[in-house]
């Protein structure tokens, strides 16, 4: 297509208002690059639209900025305290590994730790210990038994001996 | 210097960015809004949201493609798309006289009744071409065509050619 006839098709006009498709935009930009009289047609398409603002512009009310610049800090407010929570919870160790450019935070570690509260530490020492209590206990009256079960034994041939 | 130092500069670099932004094209986008929506009040809060969301990438509104004020208008519409069902088609008719976008409009008001409903369409009610050509029972080309045409009537009403 000669370069004039895709001028005049009207895709540089669709394009400026905003109603060229992604492929017509992408060919645009393209061709663009490569014909200086697009790029100049589309200024002039541009320069048309501006006049046409400014012919309908309407002058904002006075208070009209400050509600722009409220919002706008209020934003930049909250961009900081959630950068700031970020970096707080990442120095805590919170978050295990964020892998660069990865919009999410992994929150399943690969470690095969496990975390756990201090006072978990004396429930498994006294845990330990009563096992070790209760593990003595059972020898010693595993043993008893056994030396019961052998005096027992002895009686009964001592006594049967008797009889006879 | 510190962190928090550049984040702050950055944070008023941010302000001024859209600050001079509003400066140069609040007036414009205030009146195609009012355009659109036809209440004051309505296209000043609209105008506080798109600079709201201007102000996320301030950057991004001085770098290539389109030029500064075909950005914000897209923004406009994408904020607008909910609204659009409400709002009546344009055209300079005794039946639509008063209707949106056609009063004080001498741009508009030069266009015949299918170029003003292609133009509006397209700038103010945020229809594809698809759309238009479904509406007008013409080809896509067509209403490109068409559009060109009231660019055209533009540049003429502006004192220029309608050449490149």
């Amino acid at each position: 297509m000669a370069i004039q006839d895709y001028i005049e098709s009207g895709i540089l006009e669709a394009y400026v208002i905003g109603a060229a498709s992604a492929d017509e935009v992408k060919e645009l930009l393209y061709l663009k690059a490569q014909y200086p009289e697009i790029n100049t047609a589309l200024q002039q398409l541009e320069a048309d639209m501006e006049r046409v603002a400014q012919h309908m512009a309407i002058k904002p009310p006075p208070g009209t900025w400050d509600k722009i610049e409220q919002e706008i800090n209020g934003l930049i407010l909250r961009e900081d305290t959630e950068a700031d929570t970020f970096e707080q919870k990442r120095d805590r160790g919170d978050y295990k590994r964020h892998k660069a450019g990865s919009q999410y935070i992994e929150v399943e570690a690969e470690s095969t730790y496990m975390r756990l509260h201090k006072n978990w530490k004396w429930v498994f020492w006294t845990v330990f210990a009563l096992a070790k209590v209760f593990l003595v206990c059972s020898i010693y009256f595993y043993l008893e038994n056994r030396q019961a079960q052998e005096n027992i034994k002895e009686l009964k041939t001592e006594l049967h001996q008797l009889k006879k | 210097m510190s962190a928090r130092l550049l984040a702050k500069t950055r944070d008023d670099d941010r302000l001024l960015s859209v600050r001079s932004l509003y400066d140069r094209y609040g007036a414009m986008l205030l009146g195609y809004l009012f355009e659109i929506v036809q209440d004051k009040d309505v296209a000043e809060q609209y105008l506080v949201e798109v600079f709201n969301d201007a102000a996320k990438t301030p950057a991004g509104y001085s770098q290539g493609g389109l030029n500064t004020l075909s950005q914000l208008q897209q923004l406009a519409r994408k904020k607008l798309a909910p609204y659009y069902q409400t709002v009546k088609d344009c055209a300079v008719e005794p039946a639509n006289a008063g209707s949106a976008t056609t009063q004080n409009n001498k741009y508009l008001s030069q266009m015949t009744p299918q170029q003003q409903h292609v133009f509006c369409g397209l700038h103010y009610h945020g229809k594809s071409i698809t759309v238009l050509a479904i509406e007008l029972q013409k080809a896509e080309d067509d209403i490109r065509k068409i559009l060109k045409e009231s660019f055209t009537l533009i540049r003429k009403a502006n004192g220029h050619t309608g050449l490149y």
